[in-house]
């Protein structure tokens, strides 16, 4: 995979991530498909080209149109899919497993290399320089995703120490809860004073140095996804399940 | 002059008095310069000043300013300020933002907007020239203290600013290893002619290297600057008062009663790696004494505090752990906290309070729950001026520096009714003066009849205090008579 991937903006990595795994369902309209079109474009685009899409587009124009046009347009078609499946009844039932599984494989795949590629830091700063958020927001919604990731590891560690101390509260107890709350709430804090310290602030242009490594789960997963979706529909047709 | 601090007075928001007052100081290309001082003298404060850190949100410059080549620290935005000024943190478990060292050190250059070449390079150098090889892939989580502050050295050196401040670097670190680094930084020193601000106990250490140490002294001002090799032994007594010199004198070994009863045995015990793959201790077969102290030594990143968190845990190993003749694995929760206590060598998650006197009586009232709260509040008063913290009653543990954190936590330690009181690392952080009164503390628990098992880098220490040291090394510990 090339690298511009890897330094393709963060925000905007898991902007398009949840708009895939959302908009085919949000507009199964004409609008649905020309954004579906976009997103696939600029996503093969950065895929395919060792550049950033608006190098690509300057060198080689209308080329470039025309293959990413033609695979945007393919793809925006798989994508709408769901709704395919619900409103088109003259293709056979073979096709409804293999366009749904084209759809999650691609969710998947997307979503691994999103998830591969970025960081919290990165996603948080590029919240605020790329996508023009308010320091507020992009700080208030990387606190509370550092939150969540970090809840169930503290819990453990808070519950490991104070036992050392001879504070024995059971596997779940609100006073641990308190005490994860507050020491989240002070190491983010801490966070921000070795984020400081170590030169970062909203003023510094980030790029992803992480760059994505092919494994052979990236060929499994997919094709289980595959199988597993065309197999279900053939027995759902076949009225062998449900 | 590349630093120069005029004048300087820096008070902590809520604060009655002032922690740095009226204090001068200056540092040219490519010294070395040592500032020592008691726990609590605020070392850190000034480093945390120095590096541009505070004031913030922290407090406020009362008077002075803090300028670097003729511009004053306290206007530049973070990344401009790093290319002038790193500090590398006390506490190396909460310096990190990446999940790895190699992501750190991207993350860092990064910031300095470097191209990716001239990172990729950085990184092989640093790698290269610092051994970092064998754990620059490793989640930080995973590796041990001394290795966690050789990673946070790593990156600050990679950064190669102007001046580096170094907060009790090789706090973590044995012997051989601080040696090491400390070569290299001079080295370092000598070829960047980068500046190197160093806050650190063992003054001695760093003599022959050092261009200046300064001792600063309790109300916050310099006691003495400008000293060196040469003059150091004119300025010796001023360090001993500050209890910042460790005036240790070898006594011969005297070897254990082991007619004593046996309170812990360890039967065909292998130590495992967090990463449950490789084994840190090989087919141990131990006996402990009871009311014994027993100080183990060894490396940085051997295993001792995975081998103490492994027998409280009572888990990360295989074989057989007995206390007092019975299966450790036999024993229920509860009976096993009640049994042993644990003081662990990263405060960053064991207090419940938010005062230092309510985070006492809490300890008072798990060991005598019909006792009232007025009297609780009045003996840990009691045992809270015994280790000096009576002025931080209403302070946040947390808000104390690591020395007196650990302080407080290992006085809590010394009320509690354990059998067994393990200890990982008590002299890390700690003056010459608190040394003495923590070690006399074990001394007296032993006394009492409790077995207390520690873990230090620090061989003077277990040789001094221990009754049976053992030394860790190549997945063995053997008594050291």
């Amino acid at each position: 995979m090339s690298k511009s991937f890897a330094y393709f903006n963060p925000a905007l990595k898991f902007l398009t991530l949840i708009l895939m795994v959302v908009l085919p369902f949000i507009f199964p309209t004409l609008l649905g498909e020309i954004l579906t079109s976009c997103i696939i474009f600029r996503i093969f685009s950065i895929l395919y080209s060792e550049h950033d899409v608006k190098n690509q587009l300057k060198r080689n124009f209308i080329i470039c149109l025309l293959v990413f046009g033609c695979i945007g347009a393919i793809s925006s078609y798989i994508l709408k899919l769901p709704e395919v499946i619900y409103y088109t009844y003259n293709i056979t039932y073979i096709y409804y497993g293999v366009f749904v599984s084209l759809y999650v494989g691609n969710c998947y795949v997307y979503g691994k290399m999103v998830m591969q590629t970025t960081t919290l830091f990165e996603f948080w700063s590029s919240m605020h320089q790329n996508l023009h958020l308010s320091k507020f927001v992009a700080y208030s919604c990387y606190r509370s995703m550092l939150f969540i990731t970090n809840f169930k590891a503290e819990y453990d560690l808070v519950n490991r120490m104070l036992m050392t101390r001879g504070i024995y509260t059971g596997k779940f107890s609100f006073r641990i809860l308190e005490v994860v709350v507050n020491n989240l709430k002070r190491k983010i804090s801490e966070n921000d004073v070795v984020m400081e310290s170590k030169g970062f602030d909203h003023h510094t242009p980030k790029g992803n140095y992480k760059t994505y490594t092919i494994d052979v789960y990236d060929f499994i997963i997919p094709t289980g996804i595959i199988l597993c979706f065309i197999g279900s529909f053939i027995l759902v047709k076949r009225g062998w399940l449900l | 002059m590349l630093l120069e601090i005029n004048n300087l007075t820096f008070t902590y928001n809520n604060a009655n008095s002032p922690v740095i007052k009226n204090l001068n100081y200056h540092a040219n290309e490519g010294e070395i310069r040592i500032i020592a001082g008691s726990s609590g003298s605020g070392k850190s404060t000034l480093a945390y000043l120095m590096a541009g850190i505070y004031p913030g949100k922290f407090g406020s410059i009362d008077e002075g300013d803090i300028i670097y080549n003729n511009e004053s620290i306290v206007g530049l935005l973070p990344y401009q300020r790093l290319t002038n000024v790193a500090l590398m943190f006390q506490n190396s478990a909460t310096s990190f933002c990446m999940r790895t060292l190699r992501e750190e050190l991207h993350f860092v250059l990064e910031n300095l907007l470097l191209e990716e070449e001239l990172i990729e390079k950085r990184i092989m150098e640093v790698i290269h020239s610092m051994h970092l090889a064998s754990f620059i892939d490793m989640p930080l989580t995973e590796i041990s203290e001394g290795q966690k502050q050789i990673a946070a050295l790593a990156s600050v050196l990679v950064i190669k600013p102007r001046v580096i401040i170094l907060d009790e670097p090789f706090a973590h670190m044995d012997d051989v290893t601080a040696d090491k680094m400390l070569v290299y930084i001079h080295k370092i020193r000598r070829k960047e002619k980068i500046t190197f601000i160093v806050i650190d106990h063992l003054v001695e250490r760093w003599l022959d290297v050092a261009d200046d140490v300064s001792l600063l002294g309790k109300d916050g001002s310099f006691v003495v600057t400008g000293v060196t090799k040469g003059s150091y032994h004119v300025h010796e007594k001023h360090f001993y008062d500050q209890g910042v010199v460790v005036p240790y004198k070898h006594k011969p070994r005297v070897y254990h009663d082991r007619s004593a009863s046996t309170i812990m045995r360890f039967e065909n015990f292998v130590l495992l790696h967090k990463n449950k793959r490789d084994t840190l201790l090989d087919y141990i077969d131990y006996s402990i004494p009871k009311g014994s102290i027993i100080g183990i030594y060894g490396r940085s990143g051997v295993g001792k505090t995975t081998l103490l968190e492994a027998i409280a845990a009572n888990s990360g190993y295989e074989g057989n752990i007995y206390v007092d003749s019975e299966l450790w694995s036999n024993y229920k929760i509860k009976e096993r906290i009640k049994k042993m206590s644990f003081v662990v060598q990263n405060t960053s998650d064991v207090f419940l309070r938010d005062r230092v006197l309510d985070e006492f009586v809490d300890a008072i009232l798990l060991i005598n729950p019909g006792m009232k709260i007025e009297e609780c509040a009045l003996k840990a008063i009691e045992e809270l001026k015994k280790c000096h913290l009576e002025g931080y009653l209403r302070s946040n543990p947390y808000k104390l520096s690591i020395g007196q954190q650990r302080l407080l936590l290992l006085q809590i330690a010394f009320c509690s009714k354990h059998d067994i009181i393990i200890v990982d690392e008590p002299t890390y952080g700690q003056d010459y003066d608190t040394l003495t009164y923590i070690m006399k503390q074990i001394i007296a628990l032993k006394e009492e009849g409790r077995t207390i098992i520690f873990t230090t880098h620090n061989m003077d220490v277990a040789r001094e205090y221990s009754d049976i040291m053992l030394h860790y090394h190549d997945k063995r510990l053997e008594e050291v008579r």
